[in-house]
């Protein structure tokens, strides 16, 4: 059985299956890079995985244990037991009023995940490790973009996700800062996290990620390694993608 | 002369300083609920509460004074809710100046909620926040940076619009200032009265724009 098991995820909006279908799994530590056009559910997909949107159809399991059920969701009203998910956005959202520090010790501090300084020796060790430990007491105003993205990361890292999802987390940064973030993420894989992306940046898709979903609309087309997916694809939408 | 000018002008400012800090006691929070209840998701609460904002912001201010002072005691004959004397006008006068200002609070408010990005919520959210630590540790005090400048727009109209409390016989600081064209056929203490509107709405421009540049750290 697979870590992280997605079966028959589907999402309708206004009448149209911007989602459906989609099945995928993932082995503990692995990366998985989700590829495919824009507007055709890949980050509606991310959303799905962290409740943002909640999916009409379909089954979510982690570890074997189930951790969200359309139909019983239906049925009950009841909601996702418990947060397994983390989301790095592509426009970040750090919070504006709060420092790096803060940033990341917030929603810890609020869960009570542990005591004060306990939280704070984890939440500086969190931003030294994606290269900020200088400017922990530093608004976000003040960084970069690549260094506002990794402290996201940092303070999504914080709340000790199973499965940390990121949606197009370069897309508003230059190529310098792309290669700062993704380093990041590199690092992360040696540490074994388990990572759902959602990218364009085919280079990194290829060389850092266990499995690789085209995603076209709505529905997973392909899926496979990064050599069955770049150097063979059988769809002809993933050719004309992958030309493009 | 002089003195005994400034020592009845000084009496009226009172009054006035008086129904001002009233007014904002009431309807800073007050605003916060109707600005709530005008963003409810229960259509019926959202469109009564909207009517009311309506009513409130399209009817002058002096005649929903003269009708809350005098309506009561008209409606049921000679039981004057508010009581007798400066303090049921005062009284009044706050539940006036309250209701008013609180609906234009409360529109202040929902704009200045309405314009943080959905991101911060979204942000909140996956990172296991409750709805209610969202807006009071992410979002309050981002819209409190951006209300800060309509906001002051208020309270310096507030301070000025206290001079209307006279039209139920409120002894402030205009009342007192005109007195003295009747009594002594002097003019030039309605004028000094302007410079205490001057002074007053002064420090309050300074005390926001301190507050503005506190707040100068974020965006």
């Amino acid at each position: 059985m697979a870590y992280l098991e997605i079966i028959g995820l589907g999402k309708r909006f206004g009448g149209v299956d911007v989602l459906h279908d989609v099945d995928l799994t993932l082995e503990k530590g692995q990366i998985l890079s989700l590829i495919g056009p824009s507007g055709e559910g890949k980050t509606t997909f991310l959303r799905c995985l962290n409740f943002l949107e909640t999916p009409d159809r379909g089954i979510l399991r982690l570890n074997g244990e189930t951790l969200f059920d359309a139909a019983q969701v239906k049925a009950k009203g009841k909601k996702p037991s418990r947060r397994a998910f983390g989301l790095v956005f592509q426009a970040f959202h750090l919070f504006p009023q709060y420092t790096v520090l803060e940033n990341v010790m917030l929603a810890p501090t609020l869960a009570k995940k542990g005591r004060r300084e306990e939280l704070r020796e984890k939440a500086l060790d969190l931003i030294a490790k994606v290269g900020l430990a200088d400017k922990a007491d530093s608004y976000p105003n003040t960084l970069s973009g690549g260094q506002q993205q990794r402290a996201a990361i940092a303070r999504a890292l914080a709340m000790e996700p199973d499965v940390l999802c990121f949606d197009e987390p370069t897309s508003a940064l230059d190529p310098l800062l792309t290669r700062e973030v993704l380093n990041v993420i590199r690092l992360l894989k040696r540490e074994g996290r388990t990572m759902i992306v959602v990218t364009h940046e085919m280079g990194f898709a290829r060389e850092a990620s266990d499995r690789v979903a085209f995603l076209s609309r709505g529905t997973v087309a392909e899926l496979g390694t990064p050599g069955e997916i770049f150097e063979a694809p059988r769809t002809e939408a993933l050719q004309r993608f992958l030309r493009e | 002369m002089l003195r005994e000018v400034l020592l009845n002008l000084l009496g009226g400012f009172g009054q006035s300083l008086r129904l001002f800090c009233y007014t904002l006691l009431g309807a800073l929070p007050l605003g916060l609920v109707i600005a709530f209840g005008s963003m409810n998701r229960f259509q019926p609460l959202r469109a009564l509460v909207r009517g009311l904002v309506w009513v409130v912001r399209g009817t002058p201010l002096m005649l929903q004074l003269i009708v809350i002072y005098y309506g009561p005691g008209l409606i049921n004959k000679g039981n004057n809710l508010w009581g007798g004397g400066g303090a049921g006008r005062m009284t009044a006068a706050a539940v006036a100046f309250i209701l008013n200002y609180a609906c234009y609070f409360s529109e202040i408010y929902r704009g200045g909620i309405e314009s943080i990005p959905r991101g911060q919520r979204e942000a909140g959210q996956v990172l296991g926040m409750t709805g209610r630590q969202i807006f009071f540790r992410v979002q309050l005090k981002q819209v409190y940076k951006r209300i800060l400048p309509p906001m002051g727009n208020e309270v310096i109209t507030l301070v000025k619009d206290t001079c209307l409390a006279r039209i139920i016989a409120i002894y402030e600081l205009t009342y007192a200032g005109q007195a003295y064209i009747k009594s002594h056929g002097l003019i030039w203490p309605l004028l000094l009265t302007g410079v205490f509107y001057l002074l007053f709405s002064g420090l309050l421009s300074w005390l926001l724009r301190r507050e503005e540049a506190r707040l100068g750290y974020f965006e």
